[in-house]
């Protein structure tokens, strides 16, 4: 029994530069990121990630020369994505052990990077936290486990924001006045303390802007 | 496959913030702050999920042993 995308990968053979092919290509993200993640043995990147862009190659490259009289697309894929990336840490690593001259080491050393607005954010965003007694710990403990959930205390932490007298209330005790917000937004006392420290997390963002960490929420 | 920003780095483990959600990561090499990494269901840790069905477990296993107690003691009676 033939896999259905043995099949879909022999009739995009026929016309490599068609809608389709990118289309699968896109669809297989998943399994190229996962390939590659597990053959260089870290995480990939989502900007300028080197082994990313060759696992995609490879995986162009394993649909280009797939023959479907061999086998599985997908073992095959595995393998030329797992054989090219071997290929790049091996000429990753010759690359390193030519000895360097020292105008090469010098705009390495000078290269060294500030550390970045980004970086900056998250660091006090972990200094904020920690006035209302938080840690990013804590938060992957306690934070609402269901989208919906979720979603229902990030719009109960906006309407927070935009009330300017609770607003106050929460910064001058460091505490929700979760009674206040029950009876104002008509959400039980229960829920607001249960997911208090979601909210508190968010409020946080918001009020010192932390304009990187938003896109995340 | 789902995407997110490491946020803290710990011994044994890192947190990210994914779609508004906080995840406990496996750690990998070459991890940093604010790096924004590509990841899989099978990068997270679930530790809630095995403490909750250690929990049944022994809720299982104590009922079980209700049982025997009253079985090894209506023998004692007859």
């Amino acid at each position: 029994m033939r896999s259905e995308i043995d099949y879909r990968v022999t009739e995009l053979k026929k016309n490599i530069k068609s809608k389709e092919m990118d289309g699968f290509i896109k669809e297989f993200q998943p399994f190229i990121v996962s390939c590659a993640s597990d053959v260089l043995g870290r995480y990939i990147s989502m900007e300028n990630d080197d082994g990313y862009e060759i696992a995609n190659i490879a995986f162009y490259e394993a649909i280009r020369g797939y023959d479907f009289d061999r086998g599985s697309f997908i073992s095959f894929a595995k393998l030329i994505i797992r054989n090219n990336l071997l290929n790049y840490i091996k000429t990753e690593k010759n690359k390193r052990s030519i000895p360097m001259e020292a105008e090469d080491l010098e705009s390495i050393c000078g290269e060294e990077e500030p550390r970045s607005d980004l970086v900056d954010e998250i660091l006090l965003f972990e200094k904020e936290l920690l006035n209302y007694g938080i840690t990013i710990s804590d938060l992957e403990e306690k934070a609402p486990k269901h989208g919906d959930a979720r979603k229902a205390a990030k719009e109960l932490a906006l309407k927070i924001i935009k009330d300017d007298e609770i607003l106050n209330r929460f910064l001058i005790k460091r505490r929700l006045p979760v009674t206040s917000i029950s009876g104002k937004y008509k959400v039980s006392r229960k829920v607001i303390y249960g997911n208090r420290e979601y909210i508190i997390s968010i409020i946080v963002i918001y009020i010192n802007d932390l304009n990187y960490l938003k896109e995340w929420l | 496959m789902k995407q997110g920003i490491v946020i803290k780095i710990e011994n044994n483990y890192a947190i990210v913030l994914s779609d508004g959600e906080y995840l406990k990561l496996k750690l990998k090499n070459g991890m940093s702050i604010g790096q924004k990494i590509l990841f899989d269901e099978k990068d997270i840790h679930y530790v809630k999920d095995i403490r909750r069905s250690t929990m049944n477990l022994r809720r299982a296993i104590s009922i079980a042993a209700v049982f025997v107690l009253v079985f090894v003691g209506s023998l004692f009676v007859a």
